[in-house]
């Protein structure tokens, strides 16, 4: 059985890397876009950050770091929640969706070994972010790196975006309309997630909001880690607690919707080609 | 052993099929037909699983493990990954019912040679084949694992004349080899005929009843 789901995820993620890699110009420009970003925020930040440092009390020591781990992990979000619910849809037109539901694999599993690609995918293109950004652009991270809460980070980072991802395919699966959910979390994190400005400087009545933005805090650790961002130890803690509470509560939602969908699919049809 | 009792299905207002009861047997050949939308397709989804029935019970349908002997052609001849070659996407499907990839790729060969395919369409794109091609595609990805249960919809539809009979050879050998179970649905049932052990001509749901046919292979 093992043996089996090992074979399986090999064969899923040989078949998603063999798409992926027929689309060779995409898969460039996808590299291509990832030195525009960098370069279009190294001269925003270099523009920026004399009124940026004027002010003593700002949190952020490296406003071109803080900018590149904001669109870094913008985009990781995207491709992680949109992958598998734009796959979702495009193998229901053309019938192929059908035919995954009638190999040996629980149909919830399959979801979550189709992740493992975009997973991978994100992962190498959060190497070649931070790697262009230190190499190309001068990009300071701090010498003590804080491997411990970079790695914590990631892990349930990732987790509470791929089970964002469960309820985005959970839509495709029932509706076609899963990827307006990487639409509106993106979105929604761009304004008030501290993704280009850090949250203080919002409108204070919306503050709260943060505490439902995963991505908000995600990126407060991450930048933390790196050294790029100062934090007191009171807002450590509400942050790494707010990274698993929003795992544990999106990884529920995504189970739960992800199963219902199934269900309500297997009834009506919708999993068919006709 | 199938053993579905009493299934019914409605889509909205449109009920297809009601406690109809399907009972097959190793070397049972069933063939379904009747006109244009009377559930045809919707049967043999049910009695796959891919589309759960309103009500009525199936043992065969409840053991996860049914889909390891499981071969399925359905009408759409276009479902595989189109940016992979005919090689890739067979091997997929194999290695996902837990064959390694020698094995895969030496049973993927094998059924090409006994069904006399070219094999030269093995490292072609999938995107480059004919509607033909494709349905031939489709036969060698039901077949390649050896399954015990096969369900076809229409597997004939777009193939040559010559093809289709050296088709019928052989599925008929492999079903005399392996007293399979075997599931059809056809509008051309005279092309079956000598081959098919139960028959069920769908109608209207309320009078849909299974013909046995005292023949045997």
């Amino acid at each position: 059985m093992k043996n089996m789901i090992l074979n399986q995820i090999r064969s899923i993620l040989i078949k998603d890397f063999l798409i992926e890699y027929s689309y060779k110009g995409r898969f460039i420009y996808s590299i291509l876009f990832i030195f525009i970003q960098l370069a279009v925020f190294y001269f925003l930040s270099g523009f920026l950050e004399t009124s940026y440092t004027k002010n003593n009390e700002s949190p952020i020591s490296n406003l071109y770091g803080f900018f590149i781990l904001g669109i870094c992990f913008l985009d990781i979000s995207y491709t992680l929640i949109s992958y598998v619910s734009i796959k979702i849809e495009e193998y229901k037109k053309i019938g192929i969706f059908e035919e995954l539901f009638i190999l040996p694999v629980h149909p919830i599993r399959l979801i979550l070994m189709s992740n493992i690609y975009p997973v991978i995918f994100s992962l190498f293109k959060l190497i070649i972010y931070l790697l262009c950004g230190l190499l190309f652009f001068g990009l300071e991270v701090d010498e003590s790196i804080n491997l411990l809460i970079l790695v914590f980070t990631i892990s349930f980072g990732l987790v509470t975006l791929v089970s964002i991802s469960l309820i985005a395919s959970s839509l495709s699966i029932l509706y076609y309309s899963g990827v307006y959910i990487s639409t509106i979390h993106n979105t929604i994190s761009l304004l008030f997630g501290g993704v280009l400005y850090p949250v203080s400087y919002m409108y204070k009545d919306l503050f709260f909001l943060e505490l439902f933005i995963p991505l908000h805090s995600i990126l407060d650790l991450a930048r933390y880690a790196l050294g790029l961002y100062e934090m007191n130890n009171q807002d450590l803690i509400i942050n790494i607690f707010l990274v698993i509470i929003h795992s544990v509560i999106f990884a529920l939602i995504g189970f739960i919707s992800i199963k219902i969908a199934f269900k309500k699919a297997f009834r009506e049809g919708r999993i068919s080609f006709y | 052993m199938i053993h579905a009792k009493n299934i019914s299905k409605s889509f909205g207002s449109k009920k297809l099929f009601s406690d109809l009861d399907i009972n097959l047997k190793k070397g049972n050949f069933l063939i379904i037909h009747g006109r244009n939308g009377v559930g045809k397709s919707t049967l043999l989804k049910t009695l796959i699983g891919v589309i759960s029935s309103d009500s009525g019970t199936q043992d065969y349908l409840s053991n996860q493990s049914r889909n390891l002997s499981l071969g399925y052609v359905s009408t759409n001849a276009s479902s595989f990954f189109n940016r992979l070659s005919v090689m890739e996407n067979l091997t997929f499907f194999l290695q996902m019912r837990g064959f390694d990839k020698e094995q895969s790729i030496k049973k993927i060969r094998d059924t090409f040679k006994q069904l006399q395919i070219d094999s030269s369409m093995m490292d072609q794109k999938y995107m480059f084949l004919s509607s033909g091609e494709r349905k031939k595609v489709s036969l060698i990805r039901c077949f390649a694992h050896e399954p015990y249960v096969i369900v076809m919809d229409e597997p004939l539809s777009g193939l040559d004349k010559q093809f289709k009979k050296l088709f019928l050879i052989y599925l008929s050998n492999i079903c005399k080899k392996n007293n399979n179970i075997l599931i059809l649905v056809s509008h051309n049932v005279d092309f079956y005929e000598g081959l098919y052990t139960h028959e069920l001509e769908m109608d209207d749901c309320s009078n849909s009843e299974i013909i046995i046919r005292n023949q045997l292979r």
